[in-house]
Parts: C-alpha cells; structure tokens; sequence
C-alpha cells in the first residue's frame, strides 16, 4: 500500500470518529449549566429579554432540531456563527490559526535544537558527568509550571535584556518571528525533557547494535558513526514520542497563549467556554479533532518512511 | 416652554442654553491635522461588537470613540450636557421634546450629520432587543427640520435626556450610509474622535484620528489601539516596557509595583455598587432582623483593605455617590456586630441559624466577603456555609433565585438613577423580581416610579430619598462597597480620564 491509500484510508476511519466527537461535545457543551444570553445582556438580563435572545440565537428549540442544524451547517462547510461577536466560526478559527501555528511550529523546531545536541552529547558517554547534568537540568525545566517559565522569560528576555517583544504576535512576518520567540522557548522548555529521555535511551540501546559494532570496525569516524547510524535509527522512537505530544499540544497551549497574549485557538476555545459561545465550542473542538488525526497521520508516514521494518497496511 | 434648570433627570438646564449660545456663536473650526502619538491600551475584556445594541462593556466604551450620543454624561457622572445636539427644550405639558442639533458636525467620510440620522439612529435603538428597553417611553421621533428633532413620549419622562446620553442611543448614519447593518458594523463610520481602522477579533481593535472631527483641534493622538490581553502579569509588563501605554484595572496586589516603577496610578470615583443580595423566599431571610443581622455582620473596612488595597468606600445606598438624586444621609446598615446580635435576638432564630453563601469560584472578592462574614457571624450565634460555583452557572441559580445569600453588583449606564431604581426595587416592572431578592415594598416601588415621571427634580429627590432610605432600613440587600476603576498609564500619557460611567474621552488625551 502507498502513502497515498494508506493517507485516504486513514482520512476515512476519521469520518465515525469525528461524528462521535461531534456528537459528545454538542451534548457536552449543552449540558454545562449557564446561559449564553446571560453573557451577551449583561446585568440587564432579565427573564423577558433573555427569552428574546434565546429565540434570537436559536437556543430556544429542541437539542435535537439544534443539533441537524449544526450538522446541515457543517456540511455546507460552515460551523456556523459566533454568539459573543457574531462573526463566523470557520473565520474566526482560521483568523487564529496563523498564530497557533508559528507558535506550535517555533515550540517543536526549539524543542529539536535543544533536544537533539544534548542527547547526543549524553549517549555519547553514559554515566559521566555530561549525561548525569543533560538527565538531571532539563528535569527541572519539565517541573516547572509554564506560566512561570514564561514570566521569568518575559523579565528576562524581554523587560531587562529587551531582545523580544513582552507579549503579542507583531503584524509581519519577522515580528511574528520575534513574537513567538518567548513563548515557543517556554513550551520547549516543557516538551525537550521528554524528547531528550527518549532520545537518548534510544541511542544508548543502538549503541550497543551489532550494525553499530560493525560500522566501527569498519574505521568509520565516531561523529558518522553517531549520526548516520545510531541517530538515524535512534530518532523513530522519537518521531513518535514527539507526535504524541504535538497532538496535546495542539490543545494546550493556551496558558502559553494567555501569559503572551498570542491570540490562537487555544484562547478561543477558552473565551468561548467562559461566554458559553456554543458555535465557537463545538467548531474549535472538531478543528482540534481534526488536528490531531491528521498529526497523527503524519507521525505514521514519517515513522514508515524513516523505518523500512514498518508497512503501511 | 424653555427649561432653565439642571439637565439630571429630564430637565434641560441652564449649561444647555449657554452652550447652545457659546456653540452657535463659534466660528467652524477644524479638526486636529496633525494628530501626534499612537497609544495602546491594554485590557481584559475581548472587543465584542460595534453595533450598539449588541454592546455589553466589552464593547460600548471602545464603540464611543467612534459614535456619539446627542448629549454626553459630565465628567462628574451626574448629568447630562449638549454634545451632537445644541439644546433641548421641552413643551408645558412634558410630553414634547424639541432637540437642536449642531451644524458643524460631520461623519468620519464627510457626510453632515442631519436629523433624518438622528430619526434613523434613535428609532433603530428604540426597536432594538438589547438597549430598546430604555426608549420605552419614546413614542414618536420626527425629524422636523434638518437641524431639529421632535420627540414625543408616552407619558412626561424625567430620564429621557440621560437615556438619550446612553451609548445605545448614538448617533449613526441614516440607513446606515446605504449599507446593511452588518456591513455597517464590520467597517462603521461615525461623528467621534476617532474612525475605524482594523478589527482582529481576540487581540486588538484599532482606531485612527478623524480629521472630520467636530471639536476643532482635535483629536491629539493619531491613533488608539484597545489590546486583549488576559494576563494581569502581562499588562502591568507591557507597561512597564512601554509596549503598552494604559493598562486598564490592574490588579489591586500589582498598584504599590506600579507606582514604584514610576506608573501613574489613578483610580477614578465609579458609579457602580457592591451588594450581597439576600432571597426573602427563604424564610429566614424574609425576616429584616436577620437581614440586618447580616448586613451589620459585614465588615466593610476589611474588605475593601483586602480585595481593593484600600481603594474604595464603604457603601451606604443602593445608589453609589455618583449617581444623581444619591442620598448622602440614607441609613444603610453598616459594620457594627452589637448592633447584629441585638437585631438576630429580635428575630424568629435568637438561637442562632445556619445560612449559605453562594461564591464565585476563583473570585478573590467572593473569598474575601465570604471568610470575613464568616467569621463574624460565628461570633453571633449564625453558621455560614460558604458553596462556589463557577460564574455563570453562579449567575443562573441566582436568577432561579436558588440561593441563599450571594454577591451581585451594578455599573450605571446612564447617569439618572430610574434603570437601575427599577431594575432593582420595582419587581415587575424592572423584571428581575428586584435583582433576584423576591424585595417588595409598595412605598419603595411607588417613590420609584414618581421619581421616574416627575420631572422637577425637588421631587424627584424626595422620592428617590423615601426609596433609597427604606431600603436601606430594610435592609434587603447589604450595601458593600464603591470602588473606584483603577488605571495605570505611562507618564508620557497626559489629559486621560474616565467618567464615573465609564466613559474615555480619548479626543482629550496626549501622548508625549
């Protein structure tokens, strides 16, 4: 089987999938108590205008009459509109979307720099001093709560050195660079630990391969040796370890979003359960479903492509 | 008839006809050419909407630098003054309005403003499903000359110059410049300081002077950019770092910080009020004495040092002291725990009795009340049962009235006190069962409504007096605190100012 049939049918075992996340966070979503028109009048919500509003919003039919049309919308490519600003869901979620992606592209590429390099140098001797430090400090990095790691960096970097910007995501390309920075160094301060653990058993196990053994009597030099061979092979485990956590950050990276005022879809979904915005609930949950099969998708056909031993089937 | 007196509660004053002479006898001048400084201002509050109908206070203070009203709060929170409009007189019978517009004013696109805007603006807020409520009494707008509005009311209705004050009632273009209302509000224009420039919803709304503006020279800044920014750390870095250049209620912890880094730190006197609301559907509740007993229990003095750093004052009406007709003398109960046991051993429960009181999850002034009325009902004999609940889910158990003692509050809208006196002591007609306490005082509720349709302000104050007076003896809700809004802004920022509804006059703000 290709990439491509193996990509088709994955897509299409996500169609169930997602017609179940659409159901449970349609039901789920109704079920929290508090009243959308409650955020939208204000103090002078009363019983009269509130009953206005719910017809308004179409709050006011049977769950299951709301719920068809939310499907009839999303098959018309729409995921309907916003209570809170009135504007569409689909623009809203693609309008936060630039910035979730440089954050989340700039957190996993800092991840990698920090990751790879101090793995290596780890594995490169175990149990001396340079893999007891690269074990012991990144730790730390992972038992810190990221809203304090990003406040340090925003003192630091940003209020004292004034290399970055303290907050916001800039209007060009280079700002946005710029802007996300800080809080893509704050999730990769979180994320390195764990690809660092990962990589390093990885390369401890390879390292005592026969394949390794061989490449080196062959009188290969120690850095080819480690980087076409043991890292190569070292790095699979890794790719997937690495993949699970983008599909969790996908969904987490609001209170990086929130200490930095990065306005992407982890602060939408946030705002829009706070407003009870049910259009905006239900369509940043489908987007993030979406989000995290497709990550995973790809996270298989690296996997297959990096390992021959693995078919896609 | 020409009214000559105060402009508070309906009746035009004598500022109107001075302003109106000062006004007529100014050459046109123009608008600031060379606007200076683009400032940033940092926030909490996610930018909603720009139609004013739609608008909660996410919204209506941005949505003010572009439209305006046809008369404006005062800077002191308590009348009403000229501002699109010129004068305003009102016929013997108090049933006829006659508004003169000003001439000299323009749209952002150089359109002049008319009544037939000023017809289209105040019937469209009037049908409105949001703010429509405060025209109620407008029966009919007739735009009788290019310069001149008539309006009729349906009875004689003292707030009908702050109502048409209020943001709801701004003026637009007529059908909206020929667009649809949606495509209006995505790219609106208006007579204010400021035109649109950009909208990205979830980080910032951006504004940049209008040269057609009316008030000759100015606006002073070229532009103003209102930021989302959720994080109290961040907006007090933003800053400092000069990234920001007000930051909007910072946190009370933050303001000894802010001050020392060489912030400027204003808190400007509010017209909003604290209360804990008390349900008379409970029995123990509907008893005075123990709503007393509570009221008395509450120790105002160590709240505000807690939750506000000391910025704020104890409150005494369920009007605060900016709000016109207020009355400085209304015996609202006030931290006393003698005076709470004496009142607890004249009610039906001298044994003592356990209440609940419902807080707001993660609010540090829930937790704060709560402990402190806590513990200084144990000391009278009453438990306190202190339950959280998230805010919204808090504020439907509220309105099913499925609590027992709770905190609410109020922000004036407009500057006369009728939607806030009904909405608070007339059960029915304001429609929230008075704020959801199950209160019922005839007396109080005919002083309201006399107060509403009487346009002499002596009487007025009378009733507005009764009401807020037997109100406070009975105590149906505890008046907590006043609290100013907080600002801190750079020291390159000079003129800036918030009203006591709230209002920023950014035309009056420089920057440098």
């Amino acid at each position: 089987m290709n990439f491509l049939s193996y990509a088709g049918k994955r897509l299409l075992q996500v169609i169930p999938a997602l017609f179940g996340i659409s159901v449970a966070v349609f039901t789920l979503v109704h079920l929290i108590p508090g009243d959308p028109a409650d955020v939208l009048l204000g103090q002078t919500a009363t019983p009269a205008r509130t009953k206005i509003l719910h017809h308004t919003l179409g709050i006011d039919r049977p769950i299951l009459v709301q719920y068809f049309s939310f499907l009839n919308h999303l098959f018309h490519g729409s995921l309907g509109t916003s209570f809170y600003d009135r504007l569409s869901v689909t623009s809203l979620i693609a309008g936060r979307l630039q910035a979730s992606a440089f954050l989340l592209v700039g957190g996993i590429l800092l991840s990698i720099l920090i990751s790879l390099p101090l793995a290596v140098l780890a594995a490169s001797k175990e149990g001396a001093v340079r893999d007891q430090a690269v074990r012991v400090i990144p730790i730390i990095g992972l038992g810190m709560p990221q809203v304090w790691i990003g406040i340090e960096l925003i003192l630091l970097l940003g209020l004292k050195v004034k290399l970055f910007p303290v907050s916001g995501f800039g209007e060009t390309f280079l700002e946005h660079v710029r802007s996300v920075f800080l809080p893509s160094l704050s999730i990769a301060i979180g994320l390195s630990p764990i690809l660092i653990r990962s990589l390093r058993a990885s390369m401890l196990d390879i390292l005592d391969a026969d394949f390794v053994l061989t490449a080196r009597s062959k009188g290969l030099s120690r850095a080819r040796v480690t980087i076409s061979h043991v890292l190569r092979n070292a790095i699979i485990a890794s790719v997937t370890v690495l993949g699970v956590n983008i599909a969790y950050l996908i969904g987490s990276t609001v209170i990086v979003e929130r200490v930095f005022a990065i306005p992407g879809t982890g602060s939408l979904m946030i705002d829009a359960i706070g407003r009870r915005d049910y259009p905006i609930v239900q369509g940043v949950t489908l987007f993030f479903a979406v989000a995290v099969v497709v990550v995973n998708l790809i996270t298989d056909l690296i996997h297959a492509a990096l390992d021959p031993r693995v078919s896609l089937g | 008839m020409k009214i000559n007196k105060r402009f508070s509660g309906g009746l035009v004053v004598t500022a109107a006809v001075i302003a109106a002479m000062f006004a007529t006898g100014l050459p046109a001048q123009a608008a600031n050419s060379s606007p200076k400084g683009d400032l940033v201002l940092v926030r909490n509050q996610d930018f909603a909407t720009f139609n004013p109908d739609l608008a909660q206070n996410d919204s209506i203070f941005i949505q003010q630098q572009i439209f305006e009203p046809l008369f404006m709060i005062n800077p002191d929170g308590k009348d009403v003054k000229p501002w699109l409009a010129k004068s305003a007189s009102v016929s013997s019978d108090k049933l006829t309005w006659t508004i003169k517009l000003r001439t000299d004013v323009k749209f952002s696109d150089g359109t002049p403003m008319t009544s037939a805007d000023v017809k289209f603006s105040l019937d469209t807020a009037t049908k409105g499903d949001g703010w429509g409520f405060l025209n109620t009494a407008i029966a009919s707008v007739t735009a009788s000359a290019p310069d001149t509005v008539i309006i009729k009311t349906n009875a004689p209705w003292a707030p009908l110059l702050s109502d048409l004050a209020a943001f709801s009632n701004s003026i637009l273009p007529a059908n909206y410049g020929g667009k649809t209302a949606d495509a209006f509000f995505k790219s609106p224009i208006g007579t204010g300081p400021f035109k649109f420039d950009h909208w990205t919803p979830g980080k910032e709304v951006k504004f940049v002077a209008n040269t057609n503006y009316w008030q000759p020279g100015k606006p002073y800044l070229n532009s103003v950019t209102w930021q989302y920014v959720v994080d109290d750390n961040t907006r007090e870095l933003m800053l400092k770092s000069g990234q920001a250049d007000i930051n909007e209620f910072p946190p009370s912890t933050s303001i000894a910080e802010l001050k020392s880094s060489g912030m400027q730190v204003t808190p400007f006197p509010a017209a909003a009020s604290e209360y804990l609301a008390f349900n008379e559907k409970i029995p123990a509740l509907a008893d005075v004495h123990v709503r007393r007993a509570v009221s008395y229990a509450l120790d105002r003095e160590a709240i505000i040092k807690v939750v506000l750093a000391g910025y704020g004052t104890a409150s005494n009406s369920v009007l605060a002291p900016n709000v016109g007709f207020y009355d400085p003398k209304t015996p609202g109960v006030q931290y006393d725990l003698k005076a709470a046991a004496a009142e607890l051993a004249k009610s039906k429960f001298k044994k003592g009795l356990t209440l609940e009181y419902l807080a707001t999850a993660g609010s540090v002034q829930d937790n704060a009340m709560s402990s402190i009325l806590q513990a200084a009902l144990k000391q009278i004999g009453v438990t306190l049962k202190i339950v959280t609940q998230e805010p919204k889910v808090k504020r439907v158990t509220q309105k099913n009235m499925q609590y027992q003692i709770t905190s609410t509050g109020w922000t004036m809208d407009i500057s006369d006190p009728d939607e806030l006196m009904t909405f608070a002591l007339s059960p029915v007609e304001g429609g929230t069962n008075s704020f959801y306490t199950g209160y019922n005082n005839k007396v109080v509720i005919n002083a309201v409504k006399r107060g509403q349709t009487t346009v002499d302000p002596t009487v007025r104050q009378r009733n507005y007096s009764i009401a807020q007076t037997q109100s406070a003896k009975d105590a149906y809700m505890a008046f907590v605190y006043n609290a100013p809004y907080v600002y801190a802004w750079s020291p390159k920022i000079t003129g800036f100012f918030v009203t006591p509804t709230l209002q920023y006059h950014m035309e009056d703000v420089k920057k440098g």
